[in-house]
């Protein structure tokens, strides 16, 4: 039943991001420039050095090697590029699945609630809306919850040997793939033993090297204050504020950007760093989209926290469970990473974790409840809901707590839907890009190259023969809902 | 008792979302199979419907496909609310008051004459499109008086 459920949640992810056509933005770019490349190698080698900030040799290689695959098919492009994006999806999908092992009826009820959870939000979006030609941010949420799925496992050299793979891969596609080796360090931490000490010491000593290399050998320099424009306050600050108000203090700045990072995770609020819902607040609206997410992110957090501070039946901290570890680990390590900038996709990592913890803590809910077993007091004085557990038979309190507990799951199944509708915005800014490509009063803007120019040439096809719906055509209230774009 | 509140419980918390993932997988399954989703399908429009939603690729698309931009199109409840007017593309792009728009539309094949200049800097300056108005300026002398100019509306 459980895969049941992670196969139409694929479903239903792979039919509204095989929609989105391939992006121009961030994307063409990097496309355009691997096709006249000699081989994998030499994406690779460029990768290495064209940029002062960023290493990414391995987003490259991918770029060309799907390239190569469309032109092996004929020039099915958006089939490789979007097949690709939506079978990644597919895949974290079945990770999350995976590492959640539900195995009872009661936990699919909590598996079903957390995959509204997972893809309800706001951060989960970013994986999918764009690609860069692919999404890096997804190839790191897939690469944690595989490290996560290893350390779970009974172990041995091969696992070793995976995690340790993984954790290259995903740091040679993006920086922020680096979050592996605090998944796998929060995981031994916790118990679990699948990735060794050995495995775990080579993880750490292939971080020392990536620095080493990164910094020493290749000269990348870090963001600072100032690098791109981000939210502030009920506001946002270009990169000339950023300098003008924090050049001389930046770690004012940067503190910000971490709280607001680690805060985005656990109450949705502030987006991009932004706390949006002031901004509506002040000019005397406030859309049922941020009490949709204020609330029911407020109350699942709530409801990990409880978990958390409680005990298991056998005495053991809940917070020392993998779940609750990593969860902290990813949230913290990501929330540095934004150090610079605010940013929802550099926090989706955490996003995904925080659904695997809310699957827990409602497992453990319903677990609590089911059993009545008494569990901390400081968990029930936290949670209105808790103080009901310890009174199992007063029907009042069931009924409550399945009304509140309706009530959020509903506000995470309409988070859910909204990231189809999300997708739709994207799919529709996505092919709307192509419409400025090879324009017939710009032909000094084409490629030189004529293979490069067919294939770019395809690609507009592709992604202009394929109608997507304008957000002018969609009902009103689906803003009211799930927030203007 | 107990059971029933477990079971009371565990249909609150799964019940919404399954009924949204199954709706949104029999969604995602048919745009898979068909080309077009269940929830929010792309929907036909004429070339001056796919204007008045800025939707420059469907422009695009059409004109590529024959449609041709100097003619005139039915438009319902888009440029006007609740109204239905015929309108040139030209004539759209203005009553959108986005300069890139006009612009796009004379770069993929829409005609603008003297004659047509003057129509379109009046119905600009009716409208409130300054950037188009100062388009048409730079091409054509600004007509002196727009009397007698029929507007599309």
């Amino acid at each position: 039943m459980a895969w049941m459920l992670g196969a139409l949640t694929a479903l239903a992810l792979a039919g509204s991001v095989y929609r989105v056509p391939i992006q121009v933005a961030d994307s063409l770019e990097v496309i355009q420039r691997v096709i006249p490349m000699p081989s994998a190698t030499a994406a690779f080698i460029d990768g290495l050095h064209n940029s002062p900030t960023m290493l990414r040799p391995l987003k490259e290689v991918r770029t060309r090697l799907l390239v190569q695959a469309g032109e092996a098919l004929g020039g099915r492009y958006h089939l490789v590029f979007r097949g690709y994006h939506a079978i990644a999806g597919a895949i974290l999908i079945a990770l999350f699945v995976w590492v959640c092992r539900a195995r009872t009826w009661t936990d699919v009820a909590a598996l079903t609630a957390a995959l509204a959870v997972l893809t309800g939000m706001h951060t989960f979006v970013g994986l999918f809306r764009e690609a860069f030609p692919t999404n890096h941010y997804l190839i790191v949420a897939v690469s944690t919850l595989a490290t996560f799925a290893l350390a779970q496992s009974r172990g041995g050299w091969l696992i070793d040997l995976a995690a340790i793979v993984l954790l290259a891969s995903a740091a040679l596609s993006f920086e922020s793939g680096l979050l592996v080796w605090p998944v796998a360090v929060a995981a031994y931490a916790s118990g679990l033993r699948g990735i060794s000490k050995r495995g775990l010491a080579a993880m750490t000593l292939l971080v020392v090297l990536y620095a080493v290399f990164r910094v020493g050998y290749l000269g990348k320099q870090g963001a600072g204050v100032g690098e791109r424009g981000t939210g502030f306050g009920a506001g946002a600050l270009t990169e000339a504020e950023q300098i003008e108000r924090f050049g001389n203090r930046p770690l004012v700045f940067y503190a910000y950007n971490v709280a607001t990072a680690a805060a985005s995770v656990l109450l949705s609020q502030p987006q991009v760093g932004r706390f949006t819902v002031a901004s509506a607040w002040n000019s005397g609206s406030l859309p049922p989209v941020f009490i949709v997410q204020i609330g029911s992110s407020l109350l699942t957090s709530l409801l990990i926290a409880w978990y958390a501070i409680s005990r298991a039946p056998a005495g053991t901290r809940r917070w020392r469970e993998p779940a609750m570890l990593i969860l902290g680990a990813v949230l913290a390590v990501s929330a540095l990473m934004s150090y610079a900038y605010a940013k929802d996709e550099i926090i989706s990592t955490a996003g995904v974790f925080y659904a695997v913890a809310a699957y827990v803590a409602i497992r453990g809910l319903i677990e609590t409840h089911r059993v009545g077993v008494a569990f901390s007091p400081v968990g029930a004085a936290f949670s209105p809901v808790g103080a009901a557990f310890r009174r199992p038979t007063a029907t009042w309190s069931a009924v409550l707590l399945v009304v509140i507990s309706l009530t959020v799951t509903s506000a995470w199944a309409i988070r859910s839907a909204g990231l189809h509708f999300r997708l739709r915005h994207g799919a529709f800014e996505a092919r709307a890009e192509w419409a400025y490509i090879l324009s017939p009063t710009a032909p000094q803007t084409w490629p030189k190259d004529s293979h490069t120019r067919q294939v770019v040439s395809r690609m507009r096809d592709e992604a202009l023969l394929h109608p997507t719906v304008a957000p002018a055509m969609l009902p009103k209230w689906t803003e009211q809902w799930w927030g203007e774009d | 008792m107990q059971r029933w509140i477990t079971l009371a419980l565990s249909l609150g918390l799964a019940l919404p979302p399954a009924v949204v993932l199954a709706a949104f997988a029999v969604s995602g399954a048919t745009a898979l199979a068909t080309g077009q989703p269940l929830f929010w399908p792309a929907q036909p429009v004429t070339l001056t419907e796919a204007i008045g939603m800025h939707d420059t690729a469907e422009i695009v698309r059409q004109i590529a496909l024959g449609a041709n931009p100097n003619s005139r199109y039915d438009t319902w409840d888009i440029l006007k609310r609740y109204q239905h007017v015929s309108v040139t593309p030209l004539e759209a792009a203005v009553a959108t008051r986005e300069r890139y728009l006009f612009e796009m539309l004379v770069a993929h094949g829409a005609l603008v004459t003297p004659e047509d200049a003057r129509t379109l800097h009046c119905f600009a300056v009716q409208e409130h499109a300054p950037d188009i108005a100062a388009y048409l300026a730079e091409r054509f002398p600004p007509p002196a008086s727009c009397e007698g100019v029929q507007m599309p509306w």
